[in-house]
């Protein structure tokens, strides 16, 4: 059964399907081809409110949910995948500054990148630190009133271009001695990195981000010192459903690229579509997209109901991923020789896909968590 | 400004279209949106409010999915609207619509400009506007690609064929019908969408209206026409295939 949508649902879908179609998919294969980061793209998606769509609106946000969330960024995954992860990783920065920001960090930081002002960063991993977050060296040592940071943060999205980033950093030496800073655009000794020469996603921006003696005042702690982890790990749990939607716009776009070309392409005297091989391929990416879309619907609404989702978003993110890379193994296959060109969509949704079961959580990492929730049943 | 602004819901032309019994589509694989040419129409609205003031009230005859582009309109943001929720007009013609909008339109009271697309992208009729116009007793103008109001005193650009444009000086109330192109609809922001809910849209039947219109065409049968496949390869070097070409389209196509 397909969850019903509300109004606002499908016109926030319909508007993100417009844009996407209209302002995205013409320019997304150029800007991918050069490595360009779209910033006239992702400005307007601020300024129709697709920065903060958990964000109430007294902070400047539009309250949309996480359905809504979930739903837009399918449309707009399905055009750029790299889009839709600067997007994602937005809204991601917005979920911790909302659940643990004082009412004065919020004015400051939440309502202008809610407002869609600035894009926002998360940067938790490291060179020694990637699955376990809790092996992170980055060091905030406190001196005074404030906190002298030194440290270097790995793979960070957005990390040149976004005007807040949420660091994790480590101010005790126990495993858990981690804290959550705001580090707003700019700040000295805070210095951008190399610019990683990635496999896909290649009109996304992944820097490492360098702190040298980079001094926060300590006003700028999120929450308290210590709650570093749970801050992180509260913020990757909404992140999944971003990624697992992300994946499922993407396994669309395998859908429809496939579906089209196997109707066009002939072969022995008839269209590629007629042959059964293929068929089964556009079965199975079909029977995946709703698979797919229906356990990200389901994580999706259990935010908005704000119910425990750390189990089910882990399964929309495992599953809606390792769906993905099937899929665009196989819409890939259907176009034989041509997918393995750059004149073809499909060669850019393989490389954009491989992504999506390594960040935010590997694959195996969310199993960890399905079966730790499963073993506490 | 008080701008009211017909607005119809059209299926998505991207649709796949199936007919039933020769009468009707099947809606059950059809998503629908806001009339394209009625967008610009609002848009147009729009941008008269926000230099000249006023409000915008959307007018829509249709079933109750259309509510969901009265509020798409609302997001955009038009101020409040009445839908016209009717049966008996949903399976009138042009002239049924035309009267409802009519009586719909009077009840707003002080409308300086009523603005509708040029045609719906669905039945392509392109009457409705005008008809209006004529049962409103007000000027009207077709086409329009370019609009300015001083006072009273509206300068409007109409398109004519061959990218000829006639400008006309007409004065206000007035119905204008918008062809696309005439301006660049917004999206609705998302800030927008989540307001539209809380606009007040009145929910209306003809009755409630006073009018019954009877139709004044019969609709007899639907149907898709017979696609007649006659292409014509012509062979030979680029030379001789273009006089070729242009003989052909000289002595049969008799298009040059
Ligand atoms: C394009 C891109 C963007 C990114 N954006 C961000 C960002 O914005 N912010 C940020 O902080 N990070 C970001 N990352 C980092 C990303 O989250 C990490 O790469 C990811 O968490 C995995 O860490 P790792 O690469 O160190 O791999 P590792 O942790 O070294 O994992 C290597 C392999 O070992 C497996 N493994 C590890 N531990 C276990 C275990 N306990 N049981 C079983 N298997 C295990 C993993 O699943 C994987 O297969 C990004 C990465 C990329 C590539």
């Amino acid at each position: 059964m397909k969850p019903l949508l509300t109004q606002e649902q499908m016109m926030i879908r319909e508007m993100a399907h417009e844009f996407a179609r209209t302002e995205i998919e013409p320019f997304a294969q150029e800007y991918n081809l050069k490595g360009e980061f779209p910033e006239a793209i992702i400005g307007k998606l601020g300024r129709l409110g697709l920065f903060g769509m958990m964000v109430p609106e007294r902070y400047g946000g539009s309250e949309a949910g996480a359905v809504s969330y979930s739903l837009a960024l399918q449309e707009i995954a399905y055009s750029c995948a790299s889009v839709a992860v600067t997007l994602s990783v937005t809204n991601l920065t917005a979920e911790p500054l909302l659940n643990f920001a004082t009412e004065a960090q919020k004015e400051k930081f939440l309502r202008p990148l809610a407002s869609g002002e600035h894009i926002g960063a998360f940067a938790l991993t490291e060179l020694e630190a990637g699955s376990d977050p809790s092996a992170l060296k980055t060091s905030a040592v406190k001196r005074g009133g404030r906190y002298i940071v030194n440290g270097a943060k790995q793979f960070i999205t957005n990390g040149a271009y976004a005007g807040v980033i949420i660091l994790i950093a480590r101010t005790s030496p126990e495993k858990n001695g981690l804290t959550a800073f705001i580090v707003p655009k700019g700040a000295r000794g805070l210095k951008v990195g190399k610019d990683e020469k990635k496999m896909g996603l290649n009109a996304s921006n992944t820097v490492e981000i360098l702190f040298e003696d980079c001094e926060l005042p300590e006003d700028l702690v999120l929450g308290k010192e210590g709650m570093g982890l749970k801050i992180a790990l509260s913020a990757l749990d909404s992140g999944r459903i971003g990624i697992a939607s992300q994946a499922v716009g993407m396994i669309r776009a395998c859908l429809h690229e496939a579906l089209e070309y196997s109707k066009e392409r002939k072969q022995f005297g008839k269209a590629i579509i007629k042959h059964q091989s293929i068929r089964n391929m556009l079965a199975d990416i079909a029977v995946d997209y709703e698979a797919a879309g229906l356990l990200v619907l389901n994580a999706a609404s259990l935010k908005d109901d704000r119910k425990s989702l750390s189990m089910e978003a882990s399964m929309a993110k495992l599953f809606a991923t390792e769906a993905l890379n099937r899929c665009a193994y196989k819409a890939l296959q259907v176009f034989g020789g041509y997918g393995y060109t750059k004149d073809y969509k499909i060669e850019r949704i393989y490389r954009d896909a491989r992504v999506t079961t390594i960040y935010e959580g590997t694959s195996e990492i969310q199993r960890m968590v399905i079966a730790r929730e499963l073993e506490k049943m | 400004m008080k701008i009211a602004v017909c607005l119809k819901q059209v299926p998505d032309m991207e649709s796949k279209f199936k007919i039933v019994d020769g009468k009707k589509i099947d809606e059950s694989q059809i998503a629908f949106k806001i009339n394209d040419f009625d967008n610009y129409a609002v848009e147009a609205a729009l941008q008269l409010k926000e230099k000249l003031g006023g409000e915008v009230v959307i007018v829509t005859c249709g079933p109750d999915r259309a509510s969901k582009d009265i509020r798409q309109a609302f997001a955009m943001g038009a101020d409040w609207g009445i839908h016209v929720n009717d049966p008996a007009v949903e399976s009138g013609d042009n002239f049924v619509v035309a009267s409802v909008l009519q009586k719909a339109i009077e009840t707003i009271g002080g409308v300086d400009l009523v603005l509708t697309g040029v045609q719906a992208e669905d039945d392509q009729a392109a009457v409705t506007g005008v008809m209006l116009a004529d049962l409103m007793g007000l000027p009207h103008c077709t086409n329009v690609k370019k609009l300015e109001i001083n006072g009273n005193n509206l300068t409007v650009n109409r398109e004519l064929e061959g990218g000829f444009n006639e400008v006309i000086e007409m004065s206000a109330p007035a119905v204008l019908s918008i062809q696309s192109g005439i301006n660049e609809p917004r999206y609705p922001t998302l800030p927008g969408i989540m307001k539209a809910k809380k606009k007040r849209l009145d929910v209306k039947k003809g009755a409630d209206l006073g009018v019954s219109p009877k139709s004044k065409t019969d609709f007899i049968k639907m149907f898709f026409p017979v696609s007649e496949h006659k292409a014509e390869i012509i062979q030979g070097d680029p030379a001789t295939a273009a006089a070729k070409l242009i003989e052909k389209l000289k002595t049969e196509a008799k298009v040059i």
